[in-house]
């Protein structure tokens, strides 16, 4: 990347790219054994999904049936189901947790197969880790599209280690948490439906119809 | 020339000057902005003005948004990204340099000399193949670095989604753009808002599809972008750092994540 033979017409920015590189290496704590795993989870993740979506050319069944997979191999759902009720999930009947969890799958499956069916070829490359807490790890990738010139799109992924399982429990696109802005979404309407979680649960599912 | 600059510096300062104080007078305590929830006391206007914009997307942005996608191939998109990025590159490094991130204000005057150069006027991002990343940096996000809240929660008609201490950022830069400075001395004003329109536009295509979408499958609208707002800023103001040492990364909004763990 960084091109430093002597007759280069650039030297003198390069050099300036090797310093800025070197001042942000410099900070880059050595990556753990952690930290390699979830970076190889996150790795071989990304590279399925895009050959996969790269295959299934737009076509939204094939592309969900894969998603509601990966949902349920590569994700910890339940966490991120539950994260996504918020302090609601405290005041929700069992009943209520198994009916909104089920919906939940439905509708990440939904919104996920709408969302890539117009992907088309991109490449993808993990650029680092970051160590959040003794469970979780936050791998820190670049979608880089294939057309000249494309700007690159930051996603992390927050990866868990249950009990040696890697799990992703969320995900975020340029600084911007799915699982975040699904609770804020989600609260609104429990809130607008005074605390009502069966009212909730029936928006939900006009949604998935 | 000399002179109109100088005015015009002379009333950047005042008007930040009493930009600030108003922020100030909004309550917060001088802290870096740590927030993940802005407060919105105009709730029932601002949605009225999502509202509102909502019906605009539908019947004159997001068709000319469509249009411009369809009508221009990417490569030619995303040259006009770049080179509208550019001429911003002067706004990134003095902002980097007033939030005392000389390092980022050296990538910001590293990446203009290069792509205004050898990226042909902008058109080209050749410093990113460098290394030199692109990082946004405004005049709102100098103010949270500065230690300012955010005030409160602000929908814009046609502009969508700010706070007061962003909006107050927004005007700051527009007063401090070269483009704005240069095309009012020469009295070519039209080309500024030429080149506003286009950005406008172009930064609407960019997200026309993941708008619609989150219309179609978000439950509240209001509050999904009232979020996406809130995330991104924050992102935005600790420039994409996950330093978990830091108030700014240490992700607290997740810490209920292992409360609700059964």
């Amino acid at each position: 990347m960084i091109n430093a033979k002597a007759h280069h017409p650039l030297l003198g920015v390069s050099v300036l790219t090797a310093f800025v590189l070197a001042f942000f290496i410099g900070f880059t704590a050595p990556a753990s054994a952690d930290a390699a795993k979830a970076e190889g989870f996150v790795q071989k993740l990304g590279e399925e999904a895009l050959f996969t979506l790269e295959a299934a050319d737009s076509n939204e069944v094939v592309i969900a049936d894969k998603i509601r997979s990966w949902l349920n191999s590569y994700f910890d759902k339940d966490s991120i189901a539950r994260f996504a009720l918020g302090r609601h999930w405290r005041n929700a009947t069992d009943s209520q947790k198994k009916e909104y969890t089920n919906i939940f799958e439905d509708m990440i499956v939904l919104t996920y197969s709408q969302r890539l069916s117009e992907y088309s070829g991109e490449n993808f490359e993990v650029t680092g880790t970051t160590k959040v807490n003794s469970r979780d790890t936050m791998v820190h990738s670049k979608i880089i599209p294939n057309a000249t010139n494309a700007p690159k799109t930051r996603v992390d992924w927050r990866v868990r280690n249950s009990d040696g399982k890697m799990r992703i429990v969320d995900v975020a696109v340029e600084g911007v948490s799915m699982s975040v802005t699904q609770r804020a979404d989600f609260d609104a309407v429990i809130q607008k439906n005074g605390g009502d979680i069966d009212a909730f649960i029936a928006e939900l599912k006009k949604k998935t119809g | 020339m000399i002179k109109t600059n100088f005015l015009n510096f002379k009333k950047l300062c005042i008007v930040t000057a009493m930009c600030l104080s108003l922020t100030a007078c909004a309550g917060q305590s001088a802290q870096m902005d740590t927030t993940k929830v802005i407060p919105d006391p105009l709730e029932p206007f601002n949605r009225g003005v999502t509202q509102l914009n909502k019906g605009l997307d539908l019947i004159v942005l997001d068709p000319l948004a469509k249009g411009y996608n369809a009508v221009l191939p990417e490569f030619v998109r995303n040259a006009i990204g770049n080179f509208l990025r550019n001429l911003r590159a002067p706004l990134y490094f003095a902002n980097n340099l007033l939030q005392g991130d000389v390092g980022g204000a050296g990538v910001s005057a590293a990446r203009f000399v290069m792509n205004t150069t050898v990226g042909l006027g902008g058109l080209f991002d050749v410093a990113e193949k460098q290394g030199l990343n692109h990082e946004e940096e405004d005049f709102g996000q100098t103010l949270a670095v500065w230690g300012l809240g955010d005030g409160f929660y602000l929908v814009w008609p046609v502009l969508g989604p700010s706070s007061l201490r962003d909006s107050v950022g927004m005007g700051v830069d527009a007063l401090a753009d070269p483009v704005r400075i240069i095309t009012f001395d020469e009295g070519e004003e039209w080309i500024y808002y030429t080149r506003n329109g286009v950005e406008g536009l172009h930064k609407k295509a960019e997200v026309v599809d993941v708008l619609s979408d989150l219309r179609e499958n978000s439950l509240d609208y209001y509050s999904a972008i009232k979020s996406i707002y809130e995330q991104r800023r924050i992102a935005l103001i600790r420039d994409h750092s996950y330093d978990m040492s830091t108030p700014q990364g240490s992700y607290d909004e997740y810490d209920d994540l292992d409360n609700y763990e059964q």
